[in-house]
């Protein structure tokens, strides 16, 4: 038997202390721009019964999920996805709250995930969900959030493509071809493979204005005014009008906003045409091959847990943000005012009286339990980046040593304290 | 200065073939694969590197997005389904994939199930379910037709392009399950960021390939 002692799963991995504090602090900035908008947090539970997923209008497969028994043998899954878990939280514990709920979370996620070169089984979500709204001030407020929330990140260079899945629905419901057929232009649209869409038209003898228009959907992408003008110039029917209508009104709004330079659009974004029904869209960042974020309306999953809700969100994938902001040499975790505290075992209790005082003005103060020399406390600060080493002086005199430049000085606990203070006011001045 | 777009090709045919198709819109990667062993040959003035790697490995590197655009056969895409944008059909590594046995063979035997020997599983498996049929799949690396030779299979799932292979060893095509030939794929996040140099080379090679008829 071979020892696996030493390893961890396919997928999954440590997140050690340097990483782990750039997501956090991801995390805490994505969070504080989620409640900007008002949107309330919550947490669903780890795992649920399979049933939950498993209904027609979910877009993940059964496959695609880890399983567990539990002890009266049904089927439970580890939550792929928060979406559906809100769905089912808000038809049964929140049924009579108050439209249109806003609610975000972080979870994290688990699915074996299909891509066959990404080994990302375990990852954070952070996302949003507008319950209770079936406008497009909704949509386009979707989609302002998330670019806010990328651009709280620190992420700048990045963009969101918006689509809408009645465009090309209403396109194909036109032709008079079986579902699966359906199926198949769509797959092939999605993967922007015209050679295939040609040669199946041809197979059905599908010619003229739907041949064209087919043929054109998936170079239908680029700067807005300019794509939905391509698009116009067909005589298109309802269904593709309300849509092109639809993201001409989500974009107005995020002009208003002021956020049109992270946004273009993309008619050929064909994504599962059974759970999303409306505006639809997608981020990525320039040095990451895939998408940090995806989103868009989803009417018809409520009416599977009761009572239909119009709705529409997005998740951003956090792992995947940190991973682009290490490539862009943009990741910041919180600054800390750190010191190392070392003390003679007589001075012990004035050594932990100094350190509550220090940590109650906003120091992170670490106790130096193992009594050891100058040179070894400096090492140990220079490797974990603290910024210097605090020692008990006669009286209430404390000596601080930079870690950087190795100089001491004298100072007390108010004279720390007050630093902080200089320095929060060197920050505000310096916001004018 | 504009970044490298990166180009990744397909090891063997389907590299020597496109080399001809990308010089013929201009760029320079006459030092690919002569002699050298580099795997990385850059273009300095249209900004564009070609890096050489196994078949299999294409749509990886595309995936991921390490490289922004590749040529690999649609063997290969039927087989790994990756997720990524099929923007052209470059007509070059033109074959066929095939079902081929030894000549004679009959469906519904005495064996319960058809063993059928393929480098590609996921592509015979998907056949055969859409025929309704149930298999069992012997994966193999290479000489393929050496299965049904040998008893280790019933059937074959593999390119053909001339058939003299398969003929050699007293074998034919049973049916035909599709054309392949190679095709250009591009990472779904580059042809957004990149858009204008990437539609460029499409426009370019589409042109070329127009002309070649």
């Amino acid at each position: 038997m071979s020892d696996y002692r030493f390893q961890v799963p396919d997928g999954v991995s440590d997140i050690t202390t340097d990483e782990c504090a750039i997501k956090r602090c991801t995390e805490n900035r994505m969070r504080a721009a989620f409640r900007g908008y008002g949107f309330s947090e919550v947490s669903t539970p780890a795992f649920e019964y399979l049933d939950v997923f498993s209904n027609r209008n979910i877009a993940i497969e059964q496959e695609h999920m880890f399983k567990l028994i539990d002890p009266n043998g049904r089927v439970l899954v580890l939550r792929p996805d928060v979406t559906v878990p809100i769905a089912r939280m808000v038809s049964t514990g929140m049924k009579t709250v108050q439209k249109p709920l806003k609610l975000f979370y972080i979870s994290d996620v688990y699915r074996i995930n299909p891509m066959q070169s990404s080994n990302e089984r375990e990852f954070t979500q952070a996302g949003i969900e507008i319950v209770g709204a079936d406008s497009t001030e909704a949509d386009g407020e979707a989609i302002a959030v998330a670019v806010e929330a990328l651009a709280a990140s620190g992420l700048d260079d990045f963009r969101i493509d918006i689509g809408q899945v009645k465009f090309f629905q209403s396109i194909i419901d036109e032709i008079d071809i079986p579902t699966a057929d359906k199926e198949k232009v769509r797959s092939y649209i999605h993967n922007k493979n015209l050679v295939a869409v040609e040669e199946f038209l041809d197979s059905r003898g599908i010619n003229g204005k739907y041949k064209e228009l087919l043929l054109l959907i998936p170079v239908l992408y680029g700067e807005p005014e300019e794509v939905m003008s391509r698009a116009r110039e067909f005589r298109l029917n309802e269904g593709a009008k309300k849509a092109l209508k639809d993201i001409e009104e989500a974009y107005e709004i995020i002009k208003e906003y002021g956020y049109e330079k992270y946004v273009s659009v993309d008619l050929g974004m064909v994504s599962e045409l059974a759970y999303y029904t409306g505006i639809i869209f997608k981020g990525f960042t320039r040095d990451l091959g895939y998408i940090i974020c995806s989103g868009g309306r989803y009417d018809d999953l409520y009416g599977e847990f009761g009572e239909k809700r119009a709705a529409t969100g997005f998740a951003i994938n956090v792992n995947r943000v940190v991973q682009a902001l290490r490539k862009q040499k943009k990741e910041e975790k919180q600054e800390e005012r750190s010191y190392l505290l070392s003390y003679e075992k007589m001075d012990r209790r004035k050594a932990i009286e100094t350190a509550k005082r220090l940590r109650n003005a906003g120091y992170c103060i670490e106790l130096d339990i193992l009594a050891r020399s100058p040179q070894e406390l400096l090492d140990y600060a220079k490797g974990k980046g603290i910024m210097g080493i605090i020692g008990i002086e006669e009286g209430s005199r404390l000596k601080v040593t930079d870690t950087k430049t190795g100089i001491s000085k004298i100072t007390s606990i108010p004279g720390m304290v007050a630093s902080v203070w200089g320095d929060r006011l060197d920050n505000i001045s310096g916001w004018h | 200065m504009d970044r490298f777009i990166r180009i990744a090709l397909a090891k063997g045919r389907i590299a020597s073939q496109s080399k001809h198709l990308f010089e013929k819109i201009g760029m320079d990667c006459s030092q690919l694969g002569t002699g050298s062993r580099k795997l990385i040959v850059a273009d300095m003035n249209n900004r564009v590197e070609f890096i050489l790697v196994k078949a299999n490995d294409v749509t990886k590197y595309v995936e991921q997005g390490a490289v922004d655009m590749g040529v690999v056969g649609k063997d290969t895409l039927l087989e790994q389904q990756p997720d990524l944008f099929e923007v052209l059909d470059l007509g070059i590594g033109r074959c066929r994939m095939v079902v081929a046995g030894k000549s004679g063979y009959m469906d519904g035997g005495n064996d319960a199930v058809k063993v059928v020997a393929t480098k590609y599983p996921v592509t015979a498996q998907r056949y055969f379910r859409e025929k309704g049929e149930n298999i069992r799949v012997v994966k193999l690396d290479g000489s393929v037709e050496l299965a049904p030779l040998v008893g280790l299979s019933h059937v074959i799932v593999d390119l053909v392009e001339t058939g003299r292979t398969l003929r050699d060893n007293g074998l034919v095509i049973l049916e035909e399950i599709c054309p392949i030939s190679a095709r250009l794929v591009v990472n779904k996040v580059s042809l957004k960021m990149e858009n204008e140099r990437i539609t460029g080379v499409l426009k370019a090679l589409r042109e070329v390939l127009r002309k070649a008829g």
